[in-house]
């Protein structure tokens, strides 16, 4: 158990795991969007007659193109802005080369 | 199509050159630095446009441009749909855990994925279970891409008459050793050729030269998609006129005939696989090779197609009345026919879900199917060691995120780009069920003859050998590093000078691309079937347990573990069900549901009950992973 006395957390994991529960969250939205419409506008019945948006069968263009071009300018703006840049521990030193993975040559966590 | 077929095998020749030029660049660049760091991870080095087109390319496999091309040429706009979770891969398999990973593979020097996890919590063990499990799923996949390789470029060089003379004595020269025999010799040239190409450059350039090679890869992809989709949608009149066309065709009908002429024939008399066949006013396309024996006036039954548009069939007559499509004279006996179990005589199958299909009665992609696929592909690719190990790469955070942004916008450009096209394709070139995967490279052939530049198909075809490409090399490496880094350094010699390193890496990059080529000159009926379970079973094993492991404190080394047995476990009982169930090598898919769900939920369950019956994390771990101990000594 982590107790009071412990360092403080480390920034790298809190903002990632911030990071991850948008993630979550953005998957989710377009996951219910496009299988929402598509299920609701997109599956064949009698009463079905094809409409078009620039083309391509409206379900596609509601349910699939333009949550597609949603998904790009969100991750965009997440990327650019929700993720936080930290300096990454440096790594690689010479020495790695014949030892592999070890915790003693561990040089800190850079945060 | 023999200059189409020149140009192809000079683009070939010319692409093959640009990958050695690279390589021996890398090695250049690689020289004076740790040895392992840089063969297996380009010395953590690689900025935006480096990792965002080696990570796009690696995912973007050869099943991109055969498998998929072919899915919408058979089923129609229901692909959107079914592919439409690509719209969030990047953010999700890049920024779910990339940070993260390579923040403890920075603190750990770790330079493979099980080595992340045996750092995570200094466990041997660990370790050794997931280059295990690695290495099984890996090779299943390297097979399934050697085989795809070697499968495009027979292709690409099908009517060349220089290859056709190589064939030759590759036949000649093969026939007396066994195992080898058995193989195509076209196949067999061509899978050497490839193997051969890959396996030199990744041991001359390493990771750096994997991801140099990507980058071109990635552009020679796009720029194939961008110039198929501008000629596609020119000769077919527009988006539009093509999903009106697709909306008044009706499936195919498969079965058998039997072919005759009037009289009996002098001669052996054979007629290619794609042969157009003619008779009252109906249009048939040949599935298989047929032959009128000399002296006999008829065939054997054989595997016909029944093209059942009404457009479609006036528009081949035409072709025929007017000499485009010869006219072979024979009158075709159906003896058999099978209608689509889903979409047989309707209208409007292609441009609605859930699509024809030939085998299901729910058609291609029932609401179950959809659902799962929108949570397969982004949670699979975020478990795929090949992306993992990229994500160890970046050299800092700024990287990772514009990465993301390119990947997105390349992803989406790709994709949304082959579903148009095939459409496009589907209108333009019928006929093509009876070999589907060839789609790509005979619509490339047609497209490109059509525009009379043929010459260009060498540059389009590219696309699909590039992504092959891309993705044997990274998993030759990820497999090799298993072994070395993994098992080598780890269990039997810790203290290896960089000097013995160096020759093992290259010697067992080597002995592996070897072992899967004499895999693959037979190889396994369902090879795409391989390819599903290899990629499930990756994903299955190692995403539950690498994200406890990154954002959990009470994750423990045995629980890890148990995920990676647990979901490996599930993954092949399932695959056990679907092959009893089915007698299909295909997992279950239980209650409607893709088998992954079900992998993801077996790894997690038994993960929490090891994580509740078991001991708790070591706090020195804890401590070392989670905390910042260095804010703690200021």
């Amino acid at each position: 158990m982590i107790q009071e006395y412990d360092p403080p957390v480390d920034p790298v994991f809190k903002t990632s795991l911030r990071e991850l529960k948008w993630i979550f969250v953005i998957w989710f939205v377009h996951f219910v969007w496009v299988v929402g419409y598509c299920y609701a506008f997109g599956y064949q019945t009698q009463e079905n007659k094809l409409t078009t948006v620039i083309g391509m069968p409206s379900w596609v263009f509601w349910g699939v193109f333009i949550p597609w071009i949603s998904a790009t300018l969100v991750s965009t703006w997440f990327a650019l802005t929700q993720i936080e840049d930290h300096d990454l521990p440096d790594s690689l030193p010479s020495s790695i080369g014949s030892n592999g993975s070890d915790s003693d040559k561990q040089r800190g966590n850079g945060s | 199509m023999s200059e189409g077929s020149t140009a192809a095998l000079l683009t070939f020749a010319g692409y093959t050159i640009s990958v050695f030029v690279l390589a021996i660049l890398s090695n250049r660049v690689g020289k004076g630095k740790d040895f392992v760091g840089e063969y297996f991870l380009g010395s953590r080095s690689f900025g935006v446009w480096a990792f965002a087109l080696t990570f796009a390319a690696t995912n973007a496999s050869g099943g991109s441009f055969t498998g998929f091309p072919a899915l919408i040429y058979t089923h129609g706009w229901t692909l959107a749909l079914w592919i439409a979770a690509y719209m969030v891969m990047p953010l999700v398999s890049m920024a779910l855990i990339g940070k993260r990973m390579n923040q403890i593979a920075r603190k750990t020097n770790a330079l493979t994925i099980p080595e992340v996890l045996r750092a995570r919590f200094d466990s041997s063990a660990v370790g050794l279970v997931a280059t295990s499990l690695l290495i099984f799923f890996m090779f299943f996949y390297l097979l399934a891409q050697f085989k795809a390789g070697g499968i495009i470029l027979s292709t690409l060089f099908a009517d060349e008459p220089l290859f056709q003379s190589a064939v030759s004595f590759v036949s000649q020269t093969t026939s007396n050793i066994p195992w080898v025999n058995q193989a195509e010799p076209d196949y067999l040239l061509c899978l050497i050729l490839f193997a051969g190409a890959v396996i030199i450059y990744v041991v001359y350039g390493g990771f750096r030269a994997v991801v140099w090679t990507d980058v071109m890869q990635g552009i020679v992809m796009f720029v194939g998609v961008i110039l198929m989709l501008g000629m596609a949608l020119w000769q077919v009149g527009g988006l539009e006129a093509a999903t009106r066309k697709l909306e008044k065709m009706i499936p195919p009908e498969h079965g058998t005939a039997i072919l005759s002429t009037s009289s009996p024939s002098n001669t052996d008399n054979t007629f290619a696989k794609g042969t157009w066949l003619f008779d009252s006013g109906n249009v048939f396309r040949l599935g298989e090779l047929a032959t009128i024996a000399k002296g006999q006036s008829s065939t054997e039954p054989v595997k016909i197609l029944k093209i059942t548009t009404p457009f479609e069939i006036k528009e081949l007559n035409l072709k025929r009345k007017s000499g485009q499509i010869p006219d072979t004279g024979l009158q075709v006996k159906v003896t058999a026919t099978e209608s689509y179990q889903y979409g047989a005589g309707q209208t409007g199958a292609y441009v609605s879900n859930p699509g024809p299909d030939s085998a299901n009665e729910l058609g291609f992609l029932a609401v179950g199917t959809a659902i799962s696929f929108f949570i397969f592909w982004p949670f699979a690719a975020t478990g795929q060691p090949s992306n993992m190990v990229r994500l160890l790469s970046f050299k800092d955070t700024r990287t990772l995120r514009y990465s993301i942004v390119t990947v997105a916008i390349y992803y989406s450009i790709i994709y949304f780009a082959l579903i148009i096209i095939f459409c496009c394709a589907r209108v333009l070139m019928p006929g093509m069920e009876i070999a589907p995967d060839q789609t790509m490279p005979a619509f490339a052939a047609q497209l490109t003859q059509d525009a009379g530049i043929p010459w260009l198909a060498g540059l389009l075809v590219a696309a699909p050998f590039a992504a092959v490409m891309s993705s044997v090399d990274s998993f030759l490496l990820v497999v090799s590093s298993a072994v070395v880094r993994d098992i080598y350094q780890q269990h039997v010699d810790r203290q290896a000078p960089e000097k013995m390193i160096k020759i093992l890496s290259y010697s067992v990059t080597v002995i592996v691309g070897v072992l899967a080529v004499l895999c693959v000159l037979n190889p396994p009926q369902y090879l795409q079937d391989l390819i599903v379970f290899a990629t499930g079973g990756l994903a299955a094993c190692f995403l539950v347990p690498m994200l406890l492991s990154l954002y959990w404190p009470r994750m423990t080394a045995s629980a890890t573990i148990a995920a990676m047995l647990g979901g490996t476990g599930m993954h092949m009982g399932l695959t056990c069900w679907g092959y009893l169930a089915n007698n299909e090598f295909r997992a279950y898919s239980f209650l409607g549901l893709n088998p992954f769900i079900w992998d993801l939920i077996g790894s997690l369950v038994i993960a929490l009950i090891v994580i509740a019956a078991g001991p708790k994390a070591n706090r020195d771990l804890v401590i070392k992973f989670f905390h910042d101990a260095s804010a703690s000594r200021n």
